[in-house]
Protein backbone atom coordinates (compact mmCIF):
# COMPACT_ATOMS: atom_id res chain seq x y z
CA UNK A 1 0.00 0.00 0.00
CA UNK A 2 1.04 3.32 -1.26
CA UNK A 3 1.03 6.63 1.50
CA UNK A 4 1.12 10.13 1.22
CA UNK A 5 -0.06 12.98 3.31
CA UNK A 6 -2.33 14.41 0.34
CA UNK A 7 -3.75 12.79 -2.53
CA UNK A 8 -5.19 14.71 -5.28
CA UNK A 9 -8.04 13.72 -7.48
CA UNK A 10 -7.61 15.32 -10.73
CA UNK A 11 -4.82 17.28 -12.50
CA UNK A 12 -6.86 20.12 -13.66
CA UNK A 13 -6.23 23.80 -12.69
CA UNK A 14 -7.70 23.47 -9.39
CA UNK A 15 -5.90 19.80 -8.62
CA UNK A 16 -2.36 20.64 -10.20
CA UNK A 17 -2.22 24.47 -7.98
CA UNK A 18 -3.87 22.51 -4.93
CA UNK A 19 -0.56 19.89 -5.33
CA UNK A 20 1.59 22.35 -5.81
CA UNK A 21 1.28 24.62 -2.33
CA UNK A 22 0.31 20.97 -0.36
CA UNK A 23 3.65 19.86 -1.19
CA UNK A 24 5.59 23.02 0.60
CA UNK A 25 4.92 20.68 3.78
CA UNK A 26 3.56 17.38 2.52
CA UNK A 27 3.96 14.35 0.04
CA UNK A 28 1.49 14.49 -1.90
CA UNK A 29 0.37 12.56 -4.78
CA UNK A 30 -1.73 13.85 -8.09
CA UNK A 31 -4.09 11.13 -10.12
CA UNK A 32 -6.02 12.10 -12.93
CA UNK A 33 -8.29 9.38 -14.52
CA UNK A 34 -7.54 10.64 -18.47
CA UNK A 35 -4.52 9.07 -20.27
CA UNK A 36 -3.56 12.80 -21.13
CA UNK A 37 -3.39 15.75 -18.63
CA UNK A 38 -5.44 18.48 -19.92
CA UNK A 39 -7.72 16.63 -22.31
CA UNK A 40 -9.82 16.58 -23.58
CA UNK A 41 -10.51 20.00 -22.77
CA UNK A 42 -13.67 21.60 -21.96
CA UNK A 43 -12.75 25.71 -21.85
CA UNK A 44 -13.17 28.56 -24.10
CA UNK A 45 -9.37 29.49 -22.84
CA UNK A 46 -9.56 32.02 -22.00
CA UNK A 47 -7.69 33.78 -19.21
CA UNK A 48 -7.09 36.99 -17.68
CA UNK A 49 -3.73 38.73 -16.88
CA UNK A 50 -4.68 38.82 -12.96
CA UNK A 51 -4.95 35.03 -12.90
CA UNK A 52 -1.31 34.96 -14.37
CA UNK A 53 -0.16 37.44 -11.83
CA UNK A 54 -2.30 36.22 -9.13
CA UNK A 55 -0.46 32.35 -9.23
CA UNK A 56 2.94 33.46 -10.30
CA UNK A 57 2.42 31.97 -13.70
CA UNK A 58 5.17 33.04 -16.48
CA UNK A 59 3.39 34.54 -19.68
CA UNK A 60 4.56 31.41 -21.43
CA UNK A 61 4.55 31.39 -25.39
CA UNK A 62 4.20 27.62 -25.33
CA UNK A 63 0.58 27.95 -23.92
CA UNK A 64 -0.23 31.34 -24.65
CA UNK A 65 -2.22 31.62 -28.32
CA UNK A 66 -3.31 34.78 -28.52
CA UNK A 67 -3.03 38.50 -26.65
CA UNK A 68 -6.49 39.74 -25.98
CA UNK A 69 -6.85 43.45 -26.00
CA UNK A 70 -10.71 43.81 -24.64
CA UNK A 71 -14.32 42.35 -25.66
CA UNK A 72 -16.86 43.03 -27.55
CA UNK A 73 -20.39 42.06 -26.22
CA UNK A 74 -23.47 42.01 -28.47
CA UNK A 75 -27.02 42.82 -28.35
CA UNK A 76 -29.46 41.11 -29.96
CA UNK A 77 -30.65 44.10 -32.11
CA UNK A 78 -27.18 45.03 -33.26
CA UNK A 79 -25.99 47.15 -30.19
CA UNK A 80 -23.30 46.36 -28.65
CA UNK A 81 -20.87 47.41 -25.70
CA UNK A 82 -16.78 47.30 -26.16
CA UNK A 83 -14.02 47.55 -23.51
CA UNK A 84 -10.62 47.98 -25.15
CA UNK A 85 -7.37 48.08 -23.55
CA UNK A 86 -3.52 49.66 -24.80
CA UNK A 87 -2.14 46.65 -23.39
CA UNK A 88 -2.90 42.93 -23.15
CA UNK A 89 -5.76 41.74 -20.61
CA UNK A 90 -5.50 38.51 -20.97
CA UNK A 91 -4.87 35.54 -23.40
CA UNK A 92 -6.32 32.94 -25.06
CA UNK A 93 -4.33 29.62 -23.97
CA UNK A 94 -3.80 26.36 -25.05
CA UNK A 95 -5.53 24.27 -22.59
CA UNK A 96 -3.71 20.97 -23.32
CA UNK A 97 -0.30 22.62 -22.19
CA UNK A 98 -1.55 24.94 -19.70
CA UNK A 99 -2.66 22.23 -17.42
CA UNK A 100 0.56 19.64 -18.63
CA UNK A 101 2.61 22.54 -17.41
CA UNK A 102 0.83 23.13 -14.30
CA UNK A 103 0.99 19.64 -13.16
CA UNK A 104 4.67 19.24 -14.11
CA UNK A 105 5.71 22.37 -11.94
CA UNK A 106 3.53 20.76 -9.05
CA UNK A 107 5.46 17.27 -10.06
CA UNK A 108 9.28 19.68 -9.59
CA UNK A 109 7.73 20.73 -6.20
CA UNK A 110 7.83 17.01 -5.66
CA UNK A 111 4.05 15.99 -6.62
CA UNK A 112 4.43 12.22 -7.68
CA UNK A 113 1.55 12.86 -10.92
CA UNK A 114 -0.30 10.04 -12.09
CA UNK A 115 -2.95 9.90 -15.45
CA UNK A 116 -4.80 6.89 -16.18
CA UNK A 117 -5.62 7.01 -12.64
CA UNK A 118 -9.61 6.44 -12.47
CA UNK A 119 -10.02 7.30 -8.01
CA UNK A 120 -12.50 6.55 -6.15
CA UNK A 121 -12.78 7.73 -2.31
CA UNK A 122 -11.91 4.94 0.16
CA UNK A 123 -13.80 4.90 3.16
CA UNK A 124 -13.65 2.74 6.23
CA UNK A 125 -16.67 2.66 8.87
CA UNK A 126 -17.28 6.23 7.95
CA UNK A 127 -13.43 7.77 7.66
CA UNK A 128 -11.96 8.58 4.59
CA UNK A 129 -8.77 6.65 4.34
CA UNK A 130 -7.75 7.69 1.55
CA UNK A 131 -8.44 6.11 -2.43
CA UNK A 132 -8.67 3.67 -4.19
CA UNK A 133 -6.88 3.92 -7.80
CA UNK A 134 -6.80 2.12 -11.72
CA UNK A 135 -4.01 2.44 -13.17
CA UNK A 136 -3.95 0.70 -16.20
CA UNK A 137 -5.56 -2.46 -15.30
CA UNK A 138 -3.89 -2.37 -11.81
CA UNK A 139 -6.01 -1.47 -8.78
CA UNK A 140 -4.47 0.11 -5.71
CA UNK A 141 -4.88 1.33 -2.36
CA UNK A 142 -3.45 4.97 -1.30
CA UNK A 143 -3.95 6.02 1.87
CA UNK A 144 -3.60 9.75 2.90
CA UNK A 145 -4.11 11.67 5.41
CA UNK A 146 -6.20 14.35 3.00
CA UNK A 147 -8.18 14.15 0.25
CA UNK A 148 -8.71 17.08 -2.42
CA UNK A 149 -11.53 16.44 -4.68
CA UNK A 150 -10.49 18.66 -7.59
CA UNK A 151 -12.49 15.66 -10.00
CA UNK A 152 -14.47 18.56 -11.89
CA UNK A 153 -18.34 18.78 -12.63
CA UNK A 154 -19.50 15.30 -12.06
CA UNK A 155 -17.48 15.47 -8.98
CA UNK A 156 -18.05 11.90 -8.02
CA UNK A 157 -15.41 11.70 -4.87
CA UNK A 158 -17.05 14.53 -3.19
CA UNK A 159 -20.23 12.48 -3.45
CA UNK A 160 -19.08 9.75 -1.99
CA UNK A 161 -17.75 11.55 1.25
CA UNK A 162 -21.57 12.25 1.48
CA UNK A 163 -21.51 15.78 0.40
CA UNK A 164 -24.54 16.78 -1.47
CA UNK A 165 -23.44 18.35 -4.50
CA UNK A 166 -25.91 17.93 -7.05
CA UNK A 167 -27.03 20.71 -9.20
CA UNK A 168 -30.43 22.43 -10.27
CA UNK A 169 -30.04 22.13 -13.91
CA UNK A 170 -30.89 26.17 -14.17
CA UNK A 171 -27.10 26.20 -12.41
CA UNK A 172 -25.17 24.64 -15.13
CA UNK A 173 -24.69 25.89 -18.71
CA UNK A 174 -24.55 22.79 -21.44
CA UNK A 175 -21.98 23.75 -23.51
CA UNK A 176 -20.97 23.40 -27.23
CA UNK A 177 -17.66 24.59 -29.01
CA UNK A 178 -15.65 24.09 -32.21
CA UNK A 179 -12.00 25.35 -32.60
CA UNK A 180 -12.55 26.69 -36.27
CA UNK A 181 -9.75 27.66 -38.37
CA UNK A 182 -10.14 29.47 -42.21
CA UNK A 183 -12.52 31.48 -40.78
CA UNK A 184 -12.63 35.50 -40.89
CA UNK A 185 -12.64 37.23 -37.23
CA UNK A 186 -13.70 40.82 -37.23
CA UNK A 187 -11.16 41.75 -34.52
CA UNK A 188 -8.74 38.59 -33.48
CA UNK A 189 -7.46 40.88 -30.87
CA UNK A 190 -10.60 41.05 -29.07
CA UNK A 191 -12.85 38.59 -27.43
CA UNK A 192 -16.66 38.25 -29.14
CA UNK A 193 -19.47 37.37 -26.92
CA UNK A 194 -22.99 37.50 -28.50
CA UNK A 195 -26.14 37.54 -26.42
CA UNK A 196 -29.91 36.92 -27.33
CA UNK A 197 -32.70 35.15 -25.63
CA UNK A 198 -33.18 33.36 -29.16
CA UNK A 199 -29.05 33.05 -29.80
CA UNK A 200 -28.40 31.38 -26.53
CA UNK A 201 -31.10 31.21 -23.85
CA UNK A 202 -29.65 32.30 -20.78
CA UNK A 203 -26.22 32.18 -21.92
CA UNK A 204 -23.97 33.42 -24.79
CA UNK A 205 -22.05 32.47 -27.92
CA UNK A 206 -18.35 33.28 -27.73
CA UNK A 207 -15.59 33.64 -30.20
CA UNK A 208 -12.27 33.87 -28.51
CA UNK A 209 -9.49 33.88 -31.20
CA UNK A 210 -6.59 31.35 -30.90
CA UNK A 211 -5.10 33.46 -34.20
CA UNK A 212 -5.91 35.90 -36.75
CA UNK A 213 -8.11 33.08 -38.40
CA UNK A 214 -8.42 30.41 -35.95
CA UNK A 215 -11.39 30.42 -32.68
CA UNK A 216 -12.82 28.68 -30.23
CA UNK A 217 -16.45 29.14 -31.66
CA UNK A 218 -18.68 27.81 -29.00
CA UNK A 219 -22.26 28.72 -26.92
CA UNK A 220 -23.10 27.71 -23.18
CA UNK A 221 -27.06 27.65 -22.55
CA UNK A 222 -28.89 27.20 -19.50
CA UNK A 223 -29.62 23.63 -18.24
CA UNK A 224 -33.28 22.72 -18.79
CA UNK A 225 -33.67 25.12 -22.72
CA UNK A 226 -35.67 23.32 -25.55
CA UNK A 227 -32.70 22.36 -28.10
CA UNK A 228 -29.38 21.11 -27.27
CA UNK A 229 -26.46 23.76 -27.24
CA UNK A 230 -25.23 22.11 -30.17
CA UNK A 231 -28.33 23.50 -31.77
CA UNK A 232 -27.67 27.09 -30.93
CA UNK A 233 -24.48 26.56 -31.78
CA UNK A 234 -24.78 25.54 -35.23
CA UNK A 235 -27.53 27.29 -36.01
CA UNK A 236 -25.59 30.44 -34.90
CA UNK A 237 -22.79 29.16 -37.35
CA UNK A 238 -24.88 29.03 -40.45
CA UNK A 239 -26.40 32.24 -39.87
CA UNK A 240 -22.71 33.84 -40.14
CA UNK A 241 -21.10 34.00 -43.46
CA UNK A 242 -18.10 34.62 -41.64
CA UNK A 243 -18.09 31.32 -40.10
CA UNK A 244 -19.83 28.69 -41.50
CA UNK A 245 -17.45 28.19 -44.79
CA UNK A 246 -14.69 27.26 -41.82
CA UNK A 247 -12.96 23.94 -40.59
CA UNK A 248 -13.25 22.49 -37.41
CA UNK A 249 -10.24 21.00 -35.72
CA UNK A 250 -11.86 20.09 -32.80
CA UNK A 251 -15.07 19.09 -31.15
CA UNK A 252 -15.78 20.39 -27.27
CA UNK A 253 -18.51 19.18 -24.99
CA UNK A 254 -18.79 20.61 -21.55
CA UNK A 255 -21.20 21.57 -18.83
CA UNK A 256 -20.18 24.54 -16.43
CA UNK A 257 -21.43 24.18 -12.55
CA UNK A 258 -22.75 28.05 -12.46
CA UNK A 259 -25.05 28.25 -9.33
CA UNK A 260 -22.16 30.00 -6.99
CA UNK A 261 -19.79 28.00 -4.63
CA UNK A 262 -20.32 24.46 -2.84
CA UNK A 263 -20.68 25.81 0.59
CA UNK A 264 -19.74 22.45 2.42
CA UNK A 265 -16.04 22.68 0.92
CA UNK A 266 -14.49 20.63 3.76
CA UNK A 267 -15.66 17.67 5.50
CA UNK A 268 -13.62 15.53 7.96
CA UNK A 269 -10.35 14.94 6.03
CA UNK A 270 -11.50 15.77 2.48
CA UNK A 271 -11.58 19.36 0.69
CA UNK A 272 -12.97 20.42 -2.61
CA UNK A 273 -11.58 22.67 -5.20
CA UNK A 274 -12.45 23.62 -8.74
CA UNK A 275 -15.92 23.11 -10.57
CA UNK A 276 -15.89 20.05 -8.30
CA UNK A 277 -16.75 22.97 -5.71
CA UNK A 278 -18.61 25.21 -8.21
CA UNK A 279 -16.23 27.44 -8.11
CA UNK A 280 -17.07 29.61 -11.64
CA UNK A 281 -18.42 33.36 -12.06
CA UNK A 282 -22.01 32.33 -12.57
CA UNK A 283 -22.19 35.44 -15.32
CA UNK A 284 -19.36 34.50 -17.81
CA UNK A 285 -18.56 31.31 -16.69
CA UNK A 286 -15.05 31.71 -16.33
CA UNK A 287 -13.57 29.16 -13.46
CA UNK A 288 -9.82 28.91 -14.34
CA UNK A 289 -8.98 31.67 -12.40
CA UNK A 290 -11.00 30.94 -9.41
CA UNK A 291 -10.01 27.31 -9.20
CA UNK A 292 -6.43 27.89 -9.26
CA UNK A 293 -6.80 30.60 -6.34
CA UNK A 294 -9.11 28.01 -4.61
CA UNK A 295 -6.31 25.69 -5.17
CA UNK A 296 -4.24 27.64 -3.50
CA UNK A 297 -5.64 28.42 -0.43
CA UNK A 298 -6.93 24.86 0.01
CA UNK A 299 -3.32 22.97 -0.29
CA UNK A 300 -1.58 26.16 1.58
CA UNK A 301 -4.14 25.23 4.40
CA UNK A 302 -3.30 21.01 3.93
CA UNK A 303 0.12 21.77 3.84
CA UNK A 304 -0.51 23.81 7.36
CA UNK A 305 -2.35 20.69 8.72
CA UNK A 306 -0.04 17.91 8.29
CA UNK A 307 2.49 20.01 9.56
CA UNK A 308 0.71 20.53 12.81
CA UNK A 309 -1.14 17.28 12.83
CA UNK A 310 -4.63 19.30 13.08
CA UNK A 311 -7.16 17.97 10.58
CA UNK A 312 -8.92 20.95 12.43
CA UNK A 313 -7.19 23.62 10.69
CA UNK A 314 -8.74 22.48 7.16
CA UNK A 315 -11.77 24.12 8.06
CA UNK A 316 -9.93 27.13 7.50
CA UNK A 317 -10.13 26.80 3.77
CA UNK A 318 -13.80 26.51 3.72
CA UNK A 319 -13.66 29.89 6.22
CA UNK A 320 -11.42 31.66 4.04
CA UNK A 321 -13.35 30.89 0.74
CA UNK A 322 -16.57 31.49 2.22
CA UNK A 323 -16.34 34.84 3.60
CA UNK A 324 -14.22 36.37 0.66
CA UNK A 325 -14.68 35.23 -2.94
CA UNK A 326 -17.81 32.76 -1.75
CA UNK A 327 -19.28 35.83 -1.30
CA UNK A 328 -18.34 37.79 -4.08
CA UNK A 329 -19.96 34.44 -6.46
CA UNK A 330 -23.20 34.72 -4.34
CA UNK A 331 -24.24 38.61 -5.59
CA UNK A 332 -22.27 37.37 -9.06
CA UNK A 333 -25.35 34.31 -9.24
CA UNK A 334 -28.00 37.13 -8.17
CA UNK A 335 -27.29 38.91 -11.78
CA UNK A 336 -26.70 35.68 -13.13
CA UNK A 337 -31.39 35.32 -12.50
CA UNK A 338 -31.69 38.64 -12.89
CA UNK A 339 -30.27 38.54 -16.48
CA UNK A 340 -32.00 35.63 -17.28
CA UNK A 341 -35.31 37.41 -16.99
CA UNK A 342 -34.17 39.83 -19.72
CA UNK A 343 -35.54 40.13 -22.75
CA UNK A 344 -33.82 40.90 -25.89
CA UNK A 345 -35.26 44.43 -25.92
CA UNK A 346 -33.60 45.04 -22.50
CA UNK A 347 -30.63 44.15 -23.73
CA UNK A 348 -30.16 46.39 -26.48
CA UNK A 349 -31.15 49.14 -23.97
CA UNK A 350 -28.33 47.97 -21.65
CA UNK A 351 -25.94 48.18 -24.60
CA UNK A 352 -26.78 52.05 -25.42
CA UNK A 353 -26.89 53.08 -21.61
CA UNK A 354 -23.39 50.95 -19.90
CA UNK A 355 -19.75 51.21 -21.17
CA UNK A 356 -17.63 48.44 -21.10
CA UNK A 357 -16.46 49.57 -17.68
CA UNK A 358 -20.29 48.86 -16.18
CA UNK A 359 -20.16 45.91 -17.89
CA UNK A 360 -17.20 44.25 -16.31
CA UNK A 361 -17.61 45.79 -13.05
CA UNK A 362 -21.33 44.61 -12.65
CA UNK A 363 -20.40 40.79 -14.27
CA UNK A 364 -17.67 40.84 -11.25
CA UNK A 365 -20.92 41.96 -8.67
CA UNK A 366 -20.26 45.26 -8.79
CA UNK A 367 -23.62 47.56 -9.51
CA UNK A 368 -21.95 50.92 -8.73
CA UNK A 369 -22.51 53.36 -11.12
CA UNK A 370 -24.24 51.25 -13.91
CA UNK A 371 -27.37 50.85 -11.57
CA UNK A 372 -28.05 54.91 -11.69
CA UNK A 373 -27.27 54.30 -15.87
CA UNK A 374 -30.75 51.86 -15.65
CA UNK A 375 -32.98 55.08 -13.81
CA UNK A 376 -35.07 55.32 -16.96
CA UNK A 377 -35.97 52.11 -17.47
CA UNK A 378 -38.23 51.45 -13.86
CA UNK A 379 -39.01 47.68 -15.23
CA UNK A 380 -35.54 46.75 -15.26
CA UNK A 381 -34.61 48.66 -11.86
CA UNK A 382 -38.31 46.80 -10.05
CA UNK A 383 -37.03 43.43 -11.68
CA UNK A 384 -33.21 43.98 -10.09
CA UNK A 385 -34.91 44.82 -7.00
CA UNK A 386 -35.89 41.32 -7.12
CA UNK A 387 -33.05 39.92 -7.68
CA UNK A 388 -29.62 42.17 -5.88
CA UNK B 1 -33.94 2.18 -20.16
CA UNK B 2 -31.33 4.74 -20.30
CA UNK B 3 -29.39 5.28 -23.87
CA UNK B 4 -26.46 7.29 -24.51
CA UNK B 5 -25.23 6.95 -27.63
CA UNK B 6 -21.65 8.27 -28.45
CA UNK B 7 -20.92 9.55 -25.01
CA UNK B 8 -18.49 12.60 -24.83
CA UNK B 9 -18.16 12.02 -21.16
CA UNK B 10 -18.06 15.34 -20.06
CA UNK B 11 -20.01 14.32 -16.83
CA UNK B 12 -22.96 17.52 -16.77
CA UNK B 13 -25.51 15.08 -16.00
CA UNK B 14 -23.73 13.14 -13.58
CA UNK B 15 -23.80 16.94 -11.75
CA UNK B 16 -27.45 17.14 -12.18
CA UNK B 17 -29.04 13.61 -11.34
CA UNK B 18 -30.30 14.05 -7.75
CA UNK B 19 -30.60 10.64 -6.71
CA UNK B 20 -26.88 10.19 -7.59
CA UNK B 21 -27.85 7.36 -10.16
CA UNK B 22 -25.20 7.94 -12.81
CA UNK B 23 -22.04 7.26 -12.44
CA UNK B 24 -18.62 8.35 -15.26
CA UNK B 25 -15.53 6.74 -15.81
CA UNK B 26 -14.96 7.81 -19.47
CA UNK B 27 -18.42 7.52 -20.55
CA UNK B 28 -21.31 7.67 -18.19
CA UNK B 29 -23.11 4.63 -17.07
CA UNK B 30 -26.57 4.22 -15.05
CA UNK B 31 -27.56 2.49 -11.81
CA UNK B 32 -30.72 1.47 -12.67
CA UNK B 33 -32.12 0.57 -9.45
CA UNK B 34 -31.04 4.68 -8.33
CA UNK B 35 -33.00 6.15 -11.38
CA UNK B 36 -36.40 7.67 -10.69
CA UNK B 37 -36.41 8.70 -14.65
CA UNK B 38 -36.72 12.02 -13.92
CA UNK B 39 -35.31 13.43 -16.91
CA UNK B 40 -33.12 15.99 -15.59
CA UNK B 41 -30.17 14.71 -17.16
CA UNK B 42 -31.72 14.65 -20.83
CA UNK B 43 -31.47 18.33 -20.64
CA UNK B 44 -28.45 19.10 -19.82
CA UNK B 45 -26.54 17.04 -22.34
CA UNK B 46 -25.03 19.59 -24.67
CA UNK B 47 -25.19 17.06 -27.66
CA UNK B 48 -28.76 15.47 -26.77
CA UNK B 49 -27.71 12.50 -26.28
CA UNK B 50 -29.44 10.97 -23.56
CA UNK B 51 -32.54 9.13 -23.65
CA UNK B 52 -34.94 8.08 -21.17
CA UNK B 53 -37.25 5.23 -21.83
Amino acid sequence: MDEYDVVVVGAGPAGSTAARFAAEKARVLLVDKHREIGSPKRCGEGLTLDAFRDLDIPLDKRFINKKIYGSVVYAPGGGKIEIRYDEPAGYIIERKIFDKFLAAEASRKGVRVLADAYATLNTVNGRIMGVRIRHQGEEREIKAKVVIAADGVESQIARQAGINTALNPRDIDSCFEYEMSDIKIEDPNMIHAYLGNKIAPGGYIWIFPKDDDRANVGVGVCGGERETAKYYLDRFIKSRPDLRGGSILEVNVGCIPVGASLKELVRDNLMVVGDAARQVNPVHAGGVHNAMLAGKLAGTTAAETIDSQDLGILKRYELGWNSSKGKQLERILRIRYFMRKLGDGDMDYLTRVWDGGDLIRVSEGDWGVALKKMAEHPRLLKLLKKFV
Amino acid sequence: MMEIKDCYGCGGCVAVCPHGALTIDDVVERMDEKCIKCRICEHVCPNGLIKIE
